[in-house]
């Protein structure tokens, strides 16, 4: 009687509401101190899910960043100083998220707090504790309470959003998935307005769970759909969207998923690892590009060079499916059905974002053309509409697959690396290492490198760096 | 991406709800669909909005609209 009192008792912590709408308020992009970070030079990281593996190789690469120096408007800094996003999903998240919370402190302890750690070890040896049995037994309390419990003791340090907007840019998007909607869903007030809750005091460690939380072997973090707060108005590119099917079709989508959140008949969200919605991070940023805080930005003639690099953790096992005449088990058709299409998908993201980016180069360099051959040919040529200023895009995805360029390097050790979060030394390291060379090795990272060296000391962009250049190749 | 062009005689900000998205006379890129357009302050422009549908434009062949000072 008693333990089944006590079981009924645990609950997992419930987001709180927030009674009040303020937009100028709470961890918001607009609301971050930007002092020492551009928008002129904007950058957006994209890291994939992928556990450990995807945790060291996002580690790796924002280690490089940190060691590239560069002269921007004058001041010396490194890039890493002009990220003002990151997009994560999974174990990218406990990067992005270490880095929010502690910056540069990422690169003394996030190996020792987390990458070399046995964490499901971890999660599994407090599941295994009967001090937990009791609270296990609830209904409403699960395996992934555990986990976040963990991260928010060990790794996060009880740190909150809150604590993210005092630390100011990079802004970050952590992704996970509305189980019932199939949607991605991000910690953002995007949808914590929508659901009428406090996202401030809402624990990081709790969001990276709900976006690592691996299906079967983790159980969904839960929300609960607060009515929305006094004062609420959905955010500008809303109001039409869900007229606009057929003229707009992703801005639709995004107000249809967004309209989830308004019906507070869907009292309770339960959200899984980002990965099965987008599992390489890029949405976050094409929203943020489409229609938030980036597409402001630009249409404010705020960003002149505007960069994503997509930290790609994706493997590629040896399958021997093909070599067996009886055809796969229940098991097999399980896992390649889950991800065919979270690789197919990353694909089409990654597509959606170039073509996008294409398309304003396209329209940049049409308008120039065509101004020029009206002021060469018409004696009172009229001023075609143009934008603000120009902007120079880069798309510069690094993947395991790069390493086949790589001296002295094989692809196939990384492709088939497990998804896990315990990986040993030696995994860790090559990891760890792999990231910044296939970052240095990208065509479009070294002209994105050279263009601001160039602009620095006053030279012509080097000519097989023309605009354009950055998004070429794909 | 669809183009817009907002004109007036002179340079204001050009506004959905209460974002700032654009200026008037310069192109402006949004994504597909219905959106009612108005003016930053002051209210001394007419029509007091616009409701526009962006589709099948193209940065030669913006969608425009006008307001007129009152």
């Amino acid at each position: 009687m008693l333990f089944a009192g006590l079981a009924a008792c645990a609950h997992y912590p419930l987001n709180q509401q927030s009674e009040i709408f303020n937009n100028d308020a709470g961890y918001r992009f607009n609301n971050l101190n930007d002092e020492d970070n551009s928008d002129s030079l904007f950058i957006c990281l994209a890291f994939s899910g992928g556990g450990t593996r995807a945790a060291a190789f996002s580690y790796g690469v924002m280690d490089e960043l940190f060691r590239t120096k560069i002269v921007h408007n004058g001041v010396e800094k490194s890039l890493l100083d002009e990220v003002d996003c990151i997009s994560s999903v999974s174990g990218g998240s406990f990067t992005a998220a270490y880095y929010g919370l502690f910056a540069e402190q990422l690169f003394a302890d996030f190996r020792t707090e987390f990458l070399e750690k046995d964490i499901q070890g971890a999660i599994g040896g407090r599941v295994l504790n009967p001090a937990n049995w009791f609270r296990l037994a609830s209904p409403n309390f699960s395996r992934i309470d555990i986990a976040a419990e963990l991260y928010d003791e060990e790794i996060f340090k009880g740190k909150h959003f809150g604590d993210l907007q005092d630390r100011g840019r990079p802004f970050l998007i952590l992704n996970a998935t509305n189980l019932e909607s199939g949607a991605r869903f991000d910690f953002t007030h995007l949808h914590f307005d929508a659901m009428g809750s406090d996202l401030e005091n809402y624990p990081v460690a709790r969001a990276v769970a709900a976006s690592s939380a691996f299906p079967i072997l983790l159980s969904p973090i839960s929300l609960e759909n607060y009515p929305r707060a006094s004062g609420y108005s959905p955010p500008w590119w809303y109001d039409g969207a869900l007229e606009s099917l057929h003229s707009g079709r992703y801005r639709y989508q995004a107000a249809k998923d967004l309209s989830y959140y308004f019906d507070k008949d869907h009292k309770y969200i339960h959200l899984m690892d980002g990965g099965l919605a987008d599992n390489i991070g890029v949405r976050g940023i094409y929203h943020a590009f489409s229609r938030g805080f980036i597409r402001t930005r630009i249409n404010d003639n705020m960003i002149d060079r505007l960069v994503v690099i997509v930290v790609n953790a994706a493997t590629d096992p040896h399958e021997k499916l093909s070599e067996r005449e009886s055809p796969p088990d229940l098991l097999e058709v399980a896992t390649k059905t889950a991800t065919i299409s979270l690789d197919n998908y990353s694909i089409e993201s990654i597509t959606l974002m170039v073509e996008s980016l294409r398309q304003r180069v396209q329209a940049q360099q049409d308008l120039t053309a065509c101004q020029d051959i009206l002021d060469q040919n018409c004696p009172d040529p009229p001023d075609l509409p143009t934008f603000g200023n120009m902007i120079d895009p880069y798309i510069i995805e690094i993947n395991f697959a790069g390493a086949a360029e790589l001296e002295g390097e094989d692809p196939d050790y990384y492709l088939n690396l497990p998804t896990s979060f315990n990986l040993d030394h030696q995994q860790v390291e090559r990891l760890v290492n792999i990231g910044p060379r296939l970052l240095r090795s990208s065509p479009q990272y070294k002209c994105l490198v050279e263009v601001i060296e160039a602009e620095a000391e006053g030279r012509p962009r080097p000519a097989e760096c023309e605009v354009g250049a950055g998004i070429a190749g794909f | 991406m669809e183009y817009l062009v907002v004109r007036y005689y002179r340079r204001r900000n050009v506004m959905i709800k209460d974002q700032k998205v654009g200026f008037t006379n310069g192109l402006i890129e949004l994504e597909g669909g219905s959106y009612t357009i108005k003016l930053s302050l002051p209210p001394n422009y007419r029509p007091s909005s616009r409701r526009v549908v962006l589709q099948n434009t193209s940065p030669l062949n913006p969608k425009t609209i006008r307001f007129e000072p009152i």
